[in-house]
This record gives structure tokens, sequence and C-alpha cells, in this order.
């Protein structure tokens, strides 16, 4: 239902300095009116209907995005706005506007922007209490730090108010927030009042007010802005700990239960009995659906030398064939007074995806003409141990709560930086 | 106006959070199960073949 219809007929008024239409719809609740069009400030007089001309403000910044007579529902309420007041910091550029909702049941309410961004504020009935813990104060099960602490100047107002917009001026007011909510305490002539805020996103400002046009766009992060997203540090913690307890407890278990089992092992000569021919080895069989196997090579006679070993594993059944390079070397001496060794006599490849079936190795071996290796030692294992595969993941899942922490320290700087 | 005091271990964030990580466990143990090396060079994958060649002595 329209409170505008509900409402009685409002009062309508001439501005003495500009001659402008001013409607009153709060009729006794209202002290104060101001001139949309010159901002000047009236004090109103809810018996006779008499405009007493106070002051003329400097002027606004900006077009405000409400006006008063707008009508909208926020937070299953139906609010009208009877008027708008900017605001500024005295100590800073800051600036905003503070726009005035009346229900004639739940009282008034502000919807303040900043920046772009919209918080709703209603006085409270139950003031929070201090945690005597650096400034922070509880209320509801939370914690609220101070986030600014501030005088103000009024620079513009349109509308009808239950005091004079000046009278603002004179409140010492401090922030609190703990996103989305928002305490703000004002004290006035030892009059102390608390509100209670929280963000709206600027969207639903638009639709609850059912305008045509976009919002302020906002710029930076809004002082009680939640964190789309945002998982809290005390649970990504404990949540970290936990991966790194499961990745890790896994590859034990899998490390035990699905050892490495041999399937082949032997010193092989490394001169084919024919030239050109491939060393064939002996089968071994592999009856998983999909198989891992290991190669390993060890030439105990590379010294000094390299040894390179050209080679694929071939499926006895199809023929089809994984081919491989084995590139040994191990040079040591003596040099400067100091012993120095590169690289070894052995290597191993891991071959994943192995269908089922019968394998043989063959290799075409080439040694260093000044040392000729006789004899190497093939062993061939199934159910490899991916250690690889562990690290990689490990570190993919530490990523994560990396990211996260990340993303919130960021946010929680823009929002104190500003 | 009703304040919302949900577990946080309950929010969208955490549960698509356990989710990816619950991605990466199944990719542990199935990899681990089936043989397959995550990381290149995999000699088995037809796309890889032009690891061939490549000795590595890291699983």
């Amino acid at each position: 239902m329209d409170l505008k219809n509900a409402l009685p007929v409002p009062v309508r008024s001439k501005c003495s300095i500009c001659n402008e239409t001013i409607e009153i719809r709060t009729f006794g609740l209202c002290r104060s009116v101001a001139c949309a069009k010159c901002s000047a400030v009236f004090k109103y007089d809810a018996v006779s209907h008499y405009l007493t001309h106070q002051r003329t403000l400097s002027g606004s910044i900006k077009v405000p995005y409400l006006q008063p007579g707008d009508e909208g529902t926020l937070f299953d309420r139906r609010y009208l706005v009877t008027g708008w007041v900017v605001k500024k910091e005295t100590s800073t550029s800051f600036h905003w506007t503070e726009y005035h909702l009346f229900n004639p049941v739940h009282g008034f309410a502000q919807l303040s922007l900043f920046d772009g961004h919209w918080t709703f504020h209603e006085a409270m009935r139950v003031y929070p209490r201090p945690a005597n813990i650096n400034d922070i104060v509880l209320f509801e099960r939370n914690a609220y730090e101070v986030f600014n602490t501030y005088q103000c100047r009024v620079i513009d107002a349109a509308g009808e108010f239950t005091e004079d917009p000046k009278d603002q001026e004179y409140a010492k007011v401090r922030e609190f927030i703990a996103p989305p909510y928002m305490l703000t305490r004002e004290l006035r002539d030892n009059e102390l009042t608390w509100f209670h805020g929280r963000y709206v996103e600027p969207g639903m400002v638009k639709a609850a007010f059912a305008k045509n046009t976009a919002p302020p766009v906002r710029t930076g992060v809004g002082a009680c802005q939640p964190m789309r997203m945002v998982i809290p540090a005390h649970v990504l913690k404990t949540l970290s700990v936990w991966i790194l307890a499961l990745f890790v407890l896994t590859q034990f278990i899998l490390a035990i239960s699905w050892s490495p089992k041999e399937l082949l092992k032997g010193d092989l000569a490394m001169e084919p009995s024919v030239p050109n021919e491939p060393i064939v080895s002996n089968s071994f069989h592999l009856d998983g659906w999909r198989n891992g196997i290991e190669l390993f090579l060890r030439a105990n006679g590379v010294d000094n030398s390299w040894f390179e070993m050209d080679g694929m594993v071939v499926n006895d059944a199809t023929g089809a064939s994984r081919k491989f390079t084995f590139n040994l070397e191990y040079y040591h001496g003596y040099e400067g007074g100091e012993h120095w060794r590169e690289g070894g006599v052995d290597d191993a490849i891991v071959f994943s995806n192995l269908p089922a079936g019968d394998y043989h190795l063959e290799m075409y071996p080439t040694s260093d003409p000044k040392r000729r290796i006789a004899y190497a030692n093939i062993r061939v294992e199934e159910r490899p141990r991916l250690w690889s595969n562990f690290f990689f993941l490990l570190l993919l899942a530490m990523a994560f709560p990396l990211i996260i922490w990340w993303r919130h320290s960021s946010f929680e700087t823009a929002r104190w930086g500003e | 106006m009703i304040m919302q005091n949900t577990s946080p271990y309950r929010s969208r964030a955490v549960r698509i959070f356990i989710g990816a990580i619950a991605v990466l466990w199944i990719a542990l143990v199935g990899a681990q199960v089936l043989g397959h090396r995550l990381l290149k060079p995999n000699l088995e994958s037809g796309t890889e073949q032009a690891a061939y060649g490549q000795s590595y002595n890291h699983k």
C-alpha cells in the first residue's frame, strides 16, 4: 500500500525565497523544512503551518538519487523519503548524503550514501556494550571495531525534518563496523543516540524505490560492505590444517596399501647379439584396467663417461609401443682442492595408463666409445609411488587458502584505506 | 531487523572451497590407483608424444 495514499493530504506552503512549493507530510513531527530549489531552511510551526526563514545552505554538490516524496520498500517496510541532507566531514573533504525515511508505524530511518555505498540506519532501543578492548563494542554476538570518528558540517538539505538539520553539526560521531553491520554513536549536548546500520546493495535501493536510473557507481570498498564469498580467517586456518592432514594421511595410506610390485628385474647384456637389433627383455604382465609402471635403469659401469638407451615398452599382443630414452652421465674428479661429481648412474621413467596385457622392453643402448658398458640393471615395477602427484595436488590445495587470504586482505586494506 | 549468526562453516564459500578440495583429493587417490602421472611428461598421453625421449628422474 502506498504511504502517500494512506497519509493525509500534505500541507503545501511556498518558499518565501524562491516561491517553490514545499510539501509537508509528517505534520506534527516536522520542525524544520528545507527548500529543494534554493536550499533555504525554515522553522515550521505545525499549528499555524507558518514557515520562518532560518538560513540558506551553501548548496549541494550532486543531484540526489532519491527525492522527498519517493516511496520504497526496504526490509519489508514501506518507507516514504521525507528529505535528504548532504554532510561533509569537518576535517576532510569527504561528503555524503543522508536520506530521511519515514514509516507511520516504525518511525524514522536513514539511508546514507557515500561513494556509491548505501547503508540503512535505524535508531537503537538497546545499546551495545563496550568490550574494554581497543574500543570494541559488542552487540548481538558481533564485535564492532572503531572505523571512524568525526564531526560534520551540513552543506545542503531538502525536505522536512524533525529538527533543524544544522543542529546535527554539533554531534560527535563515532562509527563501529562488523560488516555488513555498522553501529553509529552520536553524542550531542550530553544526549547519546546509537544507530544500527546495515549495508544495502545499490541494486536493492534501485529496486526498492523503483528507479529507472542506475544508482551512483560504487568506488572503493564501503565501510560496512561485506565481502562476497568470504571465509573467516579462523575457519580458513582450521580448514587448511585439516586439508594438510588429509592429504598427508591419504598419501601415507596409499604408499602403504598401494606399494610398488616388482614385475621384471635383471642384468641385461648391453651388446646386442645381432648388430642393429634391439635387446629384448622378458615379458611381464599387467592385469589392471589401467596400469602405471616405473622403469629403472642402473649402469654401474658409467664412470666419467655417458650411456644412452633408446627403447620402447611394447605390448606383446598389439605391438603398441611407448618410447623412452635414458641419458646417464656420471663425471667426477678432484679440482682446486675439492672433490666434485655430476650426474648419476641410474634413472627412472614412469609410464601410466597402460592397458592390461603382456609387455616387453626393446632397447637400443649406446655407450661412450671410451668406456663400453657391458651390463646394465633393468627393473620394472607396477604401481609406482607418484610423489609428484602428491606435491602438485597439495600445492594446489594449499593455494586455495592463500588466494582466499590474499583476496580478503586486499579487500580489508581497501576498506580501511578509505 | 534480524541478524544472521549461522555457522561460518555452512557458508556457500566454505562449501565451494571444500568441494574444490574434494576434487583434488579424488584426483590424488584416482591418479595413484590408475598409475596416472599428473605432471608432464606423461609418456602415455597421446597428446604428449612430444615428451618422448625426455628422460627424467623425478617421480
